[in-house]
């Protein structure tokens, strides 16, 4: 007849039948699917956001590009600078000076950190990619006594509404000496993350250009800080170790971007533990298929012992009973999927003041889908060739 | 092999278990049946004739000896594709238990054969309903085998058997769980499907009554063919036997 071959859409018919047949097992077993499905989509997902939101919210925080050198008393001299720009992997460095002080207010005094960045690195320093991100008002760089105000200096935390503005006037004194000196405000910055960065802290910062700090605040040009920018993550440990070696004794190194790297490898390794769990629910899923193809099996015996009789050869027994697996364990699948995306349109978690919702990239929709699939239908094989290789006399002799 | 043979079945072993659990089912059985031929293989229970049955329908392969069939050596099969070929094309097997789906409708039941063999949906269909036509069941297509009495789930089991045009039509006692009507009927189909289409029939059977349907009888005792007799041979040695008994 030229024909020779079950066709897919018989086997699947005849699969189907079967499962229409014993629907109270299979949709036990749907069920599971779909359950397992869900449980490690969401283990899975939630991590995934979780280390998305934590390592997005360190990073800005932290400058996670850098490596940041506290020098001993010494402070670090642009001579120094010059040496640990010369690291290999380093992509740029700059020194940060800073000097507490006193600033004048109608509501009175209050502390404040002066710090002088080079205007090229303040982006960097705020944690933006650009200035104008960071700008409120004014101008983007201090000039000369012009200055920028971050927003714990201008802004009233509780009402929001504006205490100093562009061209108000500061009076200060900074220093153990108390020199006083006045300040003209020229831009106003909104809270970033960056150097400075983190909720909760109290901005009151006021940014000058470097040539003013050291002409009129410290007469020495020495920084406080020097951040050194790293241009290949990657070589993280070996440049942390050569900026060792040339930095002023007594420095200590703080390496954000370790401390990022150290909290993502915790953080997939959390991921992994709740996604081992939930696959606690796929394992017993699995052994419900392969419980219940087992189950089958026997009770079909004899059907298998007439369909060897009538021609059907053990491969097609073996598709058969694997598609019964194959069909039970799609429809878990796909139902499982469809709950796992309205989770995520409708549930989260509240985290860093966030709604945190799973994330569902596409590894993860593969790796939460054909996992419980895969695992069903290789539990199922055990049994399906069990079928596949009964002798049809036996079979059909079976009582 | 005989000139018109169409089964040849040369000395035949079939032998279970092992060296310390053995049964010699089928003990070096040779018979030729010709094309177009309705024997019988009678003989009491054990006496090997299902298992003669099973290996000349290539559910078992012998032990020792051949089985050649339609011109094919069918005990040198030993690949499953090959053997579950041999099964689909050239033999029907029609069971005492009628061995129906029971969730697929009689129809679908007909159809089994035709779709390990990849034939199209519709010309299935076709090729079923004039199955069920042959064997007197039009109008039960869409019935489950649970819907149907005894005599009629045989014949679906027959219309089954038939659907995929076998050259050899196996049945291990047909008519075991039937009554003596429904037998009758059953017997007249295997009379019809073997004179009107030439169908050569093989089957096992208990009961006497049902050999006066075959050409030839062949007598099985122990595993061994004892004799094979014509029809009208066979029916004097019964009666002879009863005339025995009765004096």
């Amino acid at each position: 007849m030229g024909e020779e071959e079950v066709k897919a859409i018989d086997y699947i018919y005849l699969s189907f039948t079967s499962i229409k047949e014993k629907r109270g097992r299979a949709l036990g077993a749907v069920l599971g699917v779909m359950i397992a499905v869900i449980a490690l989509s969401l283990a899975l997902g939630v991590g995934e956001s979780f280390q998305k939101v934590f390592v997005e919210q360190l990073q800005r925080t932290l400058a996670a590009n850098s490596i940041i050198v506290f020098p001993g008393t010494s402070g670090i001299t642009d001579a120094d600078i010059v040496y640990l720009k010369r690291i290999q992997g380093v992509k740029d460095v700059f020194g940060v000076a800073m000097a507490q002080g006193q600033v004048f207010t109608e509501k009175g005094t209050k502390s404040v950190t002066i710090i002088a960045v080079d205007p090229k690195w303040l982006p960097e320093y705020l944690g933006v990619a650009d200035i104008k991100e960071a700008l409120a008002a004014g101008e983007p760089e201090p000039k000369g006594l012009g200055v920028l105000l971050d927003s714990g200096l201008w802004k009233d935390p509780q009402t929001g509404k504006k205490m100093l503005d562009v061209g108000s006037v500061l009076p200060v004194t900074v220093g153990v000496k108390k020199t006083s000196m006045t300040f003209f405000v020229i831009g106003l910055l909104e809270e970033t993350g960056g150097l400075q960065g983190g909720q909760g802290i109290e901005r009151n910062y006021i940014y000058v250009h470097p040539d003013t700090f050291f002409s009129y605040i410290s007469h020495t040009r020495r920084y406080l800080i020097a951040v050194v920018l790293v241009e290949d993550l990657d070589r993280l440990d070996q440049i942390t170790d050569e900026i060792r070696s040339v930095a002023p004794p007594g420095s200590r190194i703080i390496s954000p971007a370790a401390m990022v790297k150290q909290m993502q490898m915790f953080i997939v390794a959390l991921q992994t533990f709740m996604a081992l769990i939930s696959a606690v629910g796929m394992g017993i899923t699995a052994m419900w298929i392969f419980d219940s193809m087992t189950i089958s099996v026997v009770q079909r015996t004899k059907e298998i012992g007439i369909l060897k009789a009538l021609g059907y050869s053990k491969t097609d027994i073996l598709v058969l009973f694997l598609l019964e697996a194959a069909i039970i364990s799609a429809l878990g699948v796909a139902s499982g999927t469809i709950i796992m995306f309205l989770i995520s349109r409708f549930v989260y978690i509240p985290v860093f003041g966030l709604k945190l919702s799973p994330a569902f990239t596409p590894e993860i929709v593969m790796t939460a889908t054909m996992l419980p699939f895969i695992s069903d239908v290789l539990a199922a094989f055990i049994p399906s060739r069990r079928a596949a290789n009964l002798n049809p006399v036996e079979a059909l002799r079976y009582e | 092999m005989s000139r018109e043979s169409f089964v040849s079945i040369r000395n035949v072993w079939k032998i279970y278990g092992d060296t310390s659990y053995r049964v010699e089912a089928v003990k070096d059985v040779s018979l030729d049946i010709n094309k177009g031929e309705f024997i019988a293989i009678v003989g009491p229970s054990g006496s090997g004739k299902s298992t003669l049955l099973h290996l000349i329908g290539g559910l078992d392969t012998p032990t020792r000896g051949e089985i050649i069939v339609d011109g094919e050596n069918i005990s040198s099969l030993r690949d499953d594709k090959e053997l579950s070929r041999y099964r689909n094309h050239t033999v029907g097997f029609v069971f005492q238990m009628f061995y129906l789906v029971p969730r697929l409708t009689v129809l679908q039941n007909v159809e089994l054969p035709l779709i390990v063999r990849g034939v199209p949906s519709e010309k299935r269909r076709k090729m079923a309903a004039e199955a069920l036509k042959i064997v007197g069941l039009e109008g039960k297509e869409n019935k489950y085998p649970n819907q149907l009495s005894g005599g009629e789930q045989q014949r679906v089991a027959i219309a089954r058997a038939i659907v995929g045009k076998p050259k050899l039509l196996l049945a291990d006692e047909p008519t075991g769980n039937l009554d003596a009507k429904t037998s009758k009927m059953i017997m007249d189909l295997f009379e019809r499907l073997n004179k009107e289409q030439g169908m050569t029939i093989i089957m096992v059977t208990h009961n006497l009554e049902l050999i006066w349907y075959c050409h030839r009888v062949a007598q099985m005792y122990d595993g061994r063919l004892i004799d094979v007799y014509t029809r009208e041979k066979y029916k004097q040695l019964i009666e002879s036997f009863i005339q025995y008994n009765n004096q």
